[in-house]
């Protein structure tokens, strides 16, 4: 930072004093960063200034530190070796070693032979053999991976690496299987038999001391055998593939050592903490000490697995992996069209509540219901927001089950019906339809509240499962009967929310009655005028009052509603069309797993569609036919007519 | 101080490779001594002795060779050794009677060192006591050892421990004979054999790693696991940098030219790219052996200055664009290399394809990225990250230019899924001794003062105790 002594160096006027002492008198407090103090401290300079640094220079006037060449012991050895190094003159001679006090090494549980033989007998295991393992535990601290590496048992004292070498490099080179155990005792050449036999020899020695005869006998009949083999060898003097067998080497995987270790170390454990004091201490200890076998071998099984493949492989599960998460986009998107145009029939059923359209409502959440599962695109079995494959359609099936009464027992059943979630639905329907006794009516709620649960309990799935119910009940006029009639128990698992009833905004002061209007969005606002036009209304009411504006309200926004279910109607056609004509193209030949899945939907769709409209029985079935039959704006005249009517 | 861990006990460290030996002191980052491990062997009769003695003196005005020569002549030798060698060091006792024994058998003379070795001598043959890695020739060895501690580095073995380096696929019984010389005939106070490989992981500081090791008569891989080598997983094929000097020669005799060592030259004069050399050679009959020795130094020379590793998978046509190298051989001949200089240092990589004339043995070698996979792939799979992220690379036949960059393309092209980290010392130094250097650096932590061998472990247990403390 330019200060103003700077600007009175440049032009060579003489500093003034002044600050230079306030510089010198301020000092950084401790404590408190440079960057902190720059900002509250008497501004003294933001630019770090760092004092170049040069070597150390030597000083002279400080005396030189003595270093005396003496001898030291380390405690850490057996031995007394005494070792000479450069220690400062004036440290203890008599300190202890500095390094000695990193000597450590690992606690390992030791067992005594009784203790073996009482409990720790496997089978697969001597005695012998476990104390080996525990002295590889102990030499290497349990580096399992260099235990693994060193096990040998039988030890088998000759050094066999060398002896293959001579053998030729046919190990090295050998392509074949790099994961085969290259210690085999069937590896080891002929060439230096005898000094292999005498290994096996040493090896039967060291074996003798042990308890279990059996085992010994079996190394020492090995060993003769192997001896004789030798001699044979040597006498015939074959020279290239003859392998001599010395004591079969078991070959124990990492898994079994540690197996063996972890179970030995367990059934020590719970041996030996048998006060009930330490019960929690144990339990620790014995789950820290948990050891899967099978599973690690699994696990390592997979990681090879893993580690295998080929890039192709790579590549393509790759692929496949872009392939699904698109595919589940796709579907993403589609549910929240989906619930889109469900939240309209929602609004819509606000508006009109009851009524024979209702039953159309149905039919329609029939579809969606029905031609989900069929697909198992349209609407994922997963979805949260959409009724799972089950839920709507099984409660829907159940309630018009029970609404319509015996008149439609085939309904659900007959072939027309959504494949997949409507055949899920069928026996609770079925039950439900057919069941007077009340133990089988008993099942159609449970079916149906099984159903629920398995569906988030989101209010667009109750509020659709109330729809399709609602529907279906329409056909007795009497939805106050709902919770008595034949339908009752369903009528329960589907638990209606609140009727949603628009609250009127309270805007807080003074305010234009004109506010009240619900607002139409903009790029709407042509569209809804030229529907009144179509209505003969005009643009405004002629005479505002209340009644008269909350009616126009009301007229305004079905209108929307209308326009919106138009374009997805519409939406649909296109889908329709799109579907219809790929499966032209596809022709009668080929019935791909596409185009069937397509047909698949397509029935399904119209399964649920008849299957709501069957159920609804009422004016409004041809929405649901029509929309399947026809193809062409089918959905909107029936809504638009219904619309005037009420008007 | 005590931030590294150092303690320094002025430890002797000696590396015997095939090629070069290092000696030198623990804690220093270069051997003191580099020298080669072949020795030259004269058979003398035993009445000629003095007289040859004399000569070879005269002829090579080396002091090695003399007091070489001195220490390492027969029977009657043991008086001027007491004069000669008095002052070198003091012989322990038994360090007369095994090497006499020897003498009644063979009757010659050793020459260690670079200049013993190079000098012309009719009747002097060549040998390495290493093979494979394992020592054969004892008494070679052991006029290794006089020479890297009596010639080189001039200390009293009594006052030093010692530690040395050994293959990880050496034997039982080389390593208990090896304990018996440092104890028996040097009297070292304290002994200790350590795995190069695990030596050369410690010089990259890398407690686990997978040690590629590239050296004048093998390559070998060599997985090393906290310390640990894992004898599982060691791979090792004859393909070193003399199978490469090999090829090399071939090819020359191959396009008819003759390479000819300096010490046959008398006079040459320039000539003109690719023609015969103009050459006076001198009248100088040699041992097969030490024409051989003094061609692969040629070869060697010429692999130094002109070879180099292709970036990638060898593309002749790429390689053709490469500018071309001129070499000059010793007898003037001189030519610019282009493919060739190429082709060489392939057979690392694809030994099927660029082995020329592949002896039975030869013909089964597999590239190293396949050796370092295949090793790899013999360790525990939960460790196989861990090698592989821990590559190091090591042996003089590594330091073509352009060597590291291709392992590791070649690792990386190969199909797992792994990271694969190539830890390749840039310092060429570092390269050779990288087991060395490990040696040294281990052996002057004050931690490591609780392995060593002593003088009194040895009295109590034998050489044995070798196989037990240094695993």
């Amino acid at each position: 930072m330019a200060t103003g002594n700077d600007v009175r160096e440049i032009f060579q006027l003489k500093a003034s004093d002044q600050v230079r002492r306030v510089q010198k008198t301020e000092r950084k407090p401790d404590g408190i960063s440079r960057e902190l103090y720059g900002l509250i401290g008497n501004n003294v300079s933001t630019v770090a200034f760092n004092n170049p640094t040069y070597k150390p220079k030597l000083n002279v006037s400080k005396k030189a530190v003595n270093w005396t060449w003496r001898p030291f012991v380390n405690p850490s050895r057996d031995d007394d070796l005494i070792l000479h190094h450069w220690e400062k003159t004036r440290t203890d001679p008599n300190e202890e070693y500095r390094f000695y006090k990193f000597n450590k090494s690992i606690n390992l549980i030791s067992f005594s032979p009784e203790e073996y033989s009482s409990h720790l007998q496997d089978p697969d295991w001597t005695l012998e053999e476990t104390s080996y393992l525990w002295d590889l535990c102990r030499r290497f601290d349990l580096r399992w991976v260099v235990i693994q590496d060193r096990y040998e048992w039988p030890p088998q004292e000759a050094d066999r690496l060398a002896l293959q070498y001579y053998n030729g490099n046919n190990l090295v080179i050998s392509e074949s299987s790099p994961n085969a155990t290259k210690m085999e005792g069937e590896d080891t050449p002929m060439k230096d038999a005898s000094v292999a036999a005498s290994g096996s020899g040493e090896s039967s020695i060291k074996a003798t001391p042990g308890g279990d005869t059996s085992t010994t006998a079996e190394v020492r009949t090995a060993v003769t055998a192997t001896a004789s083999e030798s001699k044979a060898a040597t006498a015939t003097a074959s020279t290239s593939t003859a392998v001599v067998s010395i004591t079969p080497a078991k070959t124990r995987s990492m898994e079994d050592l540690k197996h063996r270790y972890y179970a030995i170390n367990r059934i020590l454990t719970k041996i030996r903490m048998s006060d009930a004091s330490q019960a929690v201490e144990k339990a620790q200890l014995l789950s820290s000490m948990a050891y899967d076998k099978n599973r690690e071998i699994e696990r390592k099984k997979n990681l090879e697995i893993l580690n295998t493949r080929t890039p192709e492989q790579i590549e393509e599960e790759e692929a496949l992996y872009l392939e699904a998460r698109r595919i589940d986009q796709n579907e993403k998107k589609i549910t929240r069209e989906r619930e889109n145009l469900l939240r309209l029939l929602n609004t819509r059923d606000i508006y009109g509540p009851g009524g024979p359209t209702s039953a159309g409502l149905a039919g329609q959440v029939g579809v969606a219901g029905g031609g989900g599962p069929g697909t198992g695109i349209i609407i994922p079995s997963n979805s949260i927001t959409i009724p799972s494959s089950s839920s709507p359609s099984a409660s829907g099936a159940a309630g018009g089950a029970g609404g319509s009464g015996h008149s439609s027992a085939n309904g659900p059943l007959s072939p027309s019906v959504g494949k997949g979630g409507a055949a899920a639905a069928t026996p609770a329907a079925a039950a439900a339809a057919s069941g007077s006794t009340p133990k089988k009516r008993k099942k159609a709620p449970k079916g149906s509240v099984q159903a629920d649960d398995s569906a988030p309990p989101t209010p667009t799935t109750a509020t659709s499962g109330g729809n399709a119910f609602k529907g279906a009940l329409s056909n007795n006029r009497r939805p106050s009967n709902a919770s008595d009639g034949p339908g009752g128990p369903s009528s329960a698992s589907a638990i209606l929310p609140p009727p949603a009833v628009k609250k009127e905004k309270l805007t807080p002061g003074a305010y234009l009655r004109s506010q009240k209007m619900t607002p139409i969005v903009s790029t709407k606002q042509q569209r809804v005028q030229s529907a009144l036009v179509t209505l003969g209304l005009p643009f405004k009411p002629a005479m505002p009052t209340a009644t008269v504006m909350a009616k126009w309200d009301q007229v305004q926004s079905n209108i929307v509603t209308l326009l919106d279910i138009k374009k997805q109607a519409d939406k649909l056609e296109s889908d329709l069309k799109v579907v219809k004509m790929r499966r032209g193209s596809l022709g009668g030949g080929g019935s791909s797993g596409s185009s069937s899945t397509v047909t698949s939907s397509a029935a399904g769709g119209a399964g649920g569609a008849t299957g709501g409209a069957s159920l609804g029985s009422n004016a409004d079935g041809n929405f649901g036919v029509k929309r399947e039959g026809t193809g062409d704006e089918s959905g909107t005249p029936g809504p638009v007519k219904k619309k005037k009517r009420k008007e | 101080m005590g931030t590294y861990g150092g303690d320094e006990v002025a430890a002797l460290v000696l590396s015997v490779g095939h090629t070069w030996t290092q000696a030198g002191y623990a804690g220093e980052d270069t051997p003191k001594s580099i020298f080669p491990t072949s020795v030259g062997w004269v058979d003398l009769p035993a009445e000629a002795d003095q007289g040859d003695d004399a000569d070879n003196s005269e002829d090579t005005q080396m002091q090695d060779v003399t007091q070489d020569g001195a220490s390492a002549s027969d029977s009657n030798h043991i008086g001027k050794k007491d004069a000669d060698g008095g002052d070198v060091a003091p012989q322990p006792v038994g360090a007369g009677v095994v090497p006499s024994k020897k003498k009644i058998t063979k009757r010659g003379k050793y020459y260690v060192g670079d200049g013993g070795i190079s000098c012309w001598r009719p009747d002097m043959e060549i040998k390495s006591p290493m093979k494979d890695g394992l020592v054969e020739d004892w008494d070679a060895l052991e006029q290794i050892w006089d020479h890297a501690f009596l010639k080189r580095l001039r200390c009293d073995p009594t006052e030093h421990p010692l530690i040395i380096t050994e293959s990880a696929w050496n034997t039982r019984e080389i390593r208990e004979k090896l304990t018996e010389l440092a104890f028996e005939k040097y009297n070292f106070p304290a002994f200790f054999v350590a795995k190069d490989a695990v030596m050369t992981a410690f010089a990259a500081g890398r407690p686990h790693a997978l040690v590629v090791d590239s050296g004048g008569d093998m390559t070998s891989v060599v997985p090393v696991y906290d310390g640990y080598v894992l004898r599982k997983g060691i791979m090792r094929q004859a393909l070193g940098g003399d199978v490469l000097s090999d090829q090399v020669l071939q090819q020359f005799k191959a396009n008819d030219v003759e390479v000819t060592p300096q010490y046959l030259i008398a006079k040459k004069s320039p000539v003109v790219v690719g023609q015969k050399p103009n050459v006076v050679l001198r009248d100088r009959p040699a041992t097969p052996s030490f024409h051989k020795m003094m061609q692969m130094r040629v070869l060697h020379d010429f692999k130094e200055s002109v070879c180099q590793v292709a970036e990638s998978t060898y593309n002749e046509q790429n390689i053709n664009t490469r500018p071309q190298k001129p070499y000059e051989l010793p007898d003037g001949y001189n030519f610019n290399f282009g493919a060739e200089r190429f082709k060489v240092p392939e057979i690392m990589f694809n030994p099927k394809e660029f082995l020329k004339n592949p002896t039975s043995e030869q013909e089964n070698f597999v590239g190293l990225p396949k050796l370092i996979f295949n090793s790899a792939q013999s360790c525990d799979i939960d460790f196989r990250p861990t090698l592989f992220g821990n590559v190091v690379l090591t042996g003089g036949n590594t330091l073509f230019p352009g060597f590291a960059d291709r392992l590791h393309w070649e690792l990386n092209s190969i199909p797992h899924s792994y990271k694969v980290k190539l830890h390749a010392p840039g310092n060429t130094v570092e390269r050779k001794c990288g087991s060395w250097l490990g040696g040294s650096i281990m052996a002057s932590l004050g931690t490591f003062h609780q392995l060593w061998i002593s003088r009194k472990e040895y009295d109590e247990t034998g050489s044995s105790i070798v196989n037990k403390k240094c695993v």
